[in-house]
């Protein structure tokens, strides 16, 4: 699946038109909320960051992964905060700069790829390596990139 | 397994130690299936090797070798995990090179069908940690359904 995946994103790579601070882990969890005042005052983990296209971010915070399906109505919140259409919309109206379905989708499997090497093989083996405390964690997430594996399936391997 | 006891207060303490137990329980519905799903990767992956290497002509001769030399797949878990961990190599590395070829087409058709076993196999191997949704089977019996597929398709009936 990696290998499809590789040749499916080479073969589709989309150019940038504006460059980008890409945060690359934007999700819930990696942000400090004040409650009192309702803002967020903090944004971490910054380790993955470089300059590339702002969809990968975005594509990033509407992962199956970290989102919630509403029970009552079955629609799907972004990292359990916000609709798909609405994150568009409030992403376009802030930052003045529009959003691509095409290249939502092609970040979506750019991190859906790093999701699974991440999950399947890194985290597993700094667990077995001894290289982190949260190693019983880290084993456990693999099931996570098994679930990433399988989305995968259903788009590059068609 | 012997957990100690955890001040109620600390909440990170209590999460570590019921992953350690997911992890546990995890290991109860797989550990039988290691060696059973290694040997279907081996036998997988072998097999989309060589169809690979049929679709190439010049395919190297470092590829034909490592056919003849995983023939017989090693009784030792760790040695047919290291011969799988190869052919899943040259798998990836004989699929880049066929992308953009004449072949390009069957070569992915190829892989795809590979690759869609193999979620299969990982989505039964994790479905305790939750993260697969759905009702999910086994490994145990993925493995035997895959192992039937794979004799029906030595046999040349439609799988």
């Amino acid at each position: 699946m990696i290998a499809l995946t590789q040749q499916w994103l080479w073969d589709r790579r989309p150019i940038v038109d504006h460059v980008s601070v890409v945060h690359g882990d934007y999700r819930n969890g990696n942000f400090l909320f004040d409650e009192d005042s309702r803002q967020i005052t903090a944004v971490l983990d910054w380790e993955l960051t470089y300059l590339g296209d702002r969809h990968h971010d975005l594509a990033y915070a509407m992962m199956k992964g970290w989102g919630e399906y509403d029970s009552a109505t079955g629609e799907f919140y972004c990292s359990a905060l916000v609709t798909r259409d609405t994150m568009i919309a409030e992403y376009e109206k802030a930052s003045g700069l529009s959003v691509d379905p095409e290249r939502l989708d092609y970040y979506t499997v750019v991190n859906m790829y790093w999701a699974a090497v991440a999950l399947i093989a890194t985290g597993p083996r700094n667990s077995a390596e001894r290289l982190t405390h949260l190693d019983a964690m880290q084993t456990f997430l693999a099931g996570l990139g098994a679930f990433y594996i399988d989305q995968l399936r259903s788009i590059v391997g068609k | 397994m012997v957990i100690p006891a955890l001040d109620p207060n600390d909440s990170f303490a209590a999460e570590q130690a019921g992953l350690a137990l997911a992890c546990l329980d995890w290991v109860l519905d797989v550990h039988a299936s290691e060696y059973p799903c290694e040997r279907t990767e081996h036998a997988d992956y072998r097999e989309t090797l060589a169809t690979l290497a049929d679709l190439d002509p010049g395919a190297a001769g470092d590829v034909r070798a490592l056919l003849d030399e995983t023939y017989t797949p090693p009784a030792d878990l760790a040695g047919l995990r290291d011969q799988g961990r190869r052919l899943k190599e040259a798998v990836a590395h004989s699929y880049r090179l066929l992308a953009g070829s004449p072949a390009a087409s069957a070569a992915h058709r190829a892989v795809a069908e590979t690759a869609a076993r193999q979620a299969q196999r990982e989505l039964a191997w994790c479905r305790l940690t939750g993260f697969p949704r759905g009702d999910l089977p086994n490994i145990a019996d993925v493995l035997a359904e895959q192992g039937r597929r794979a004799v029906r398709a030595s046999v040349g009936a439609t799988p």
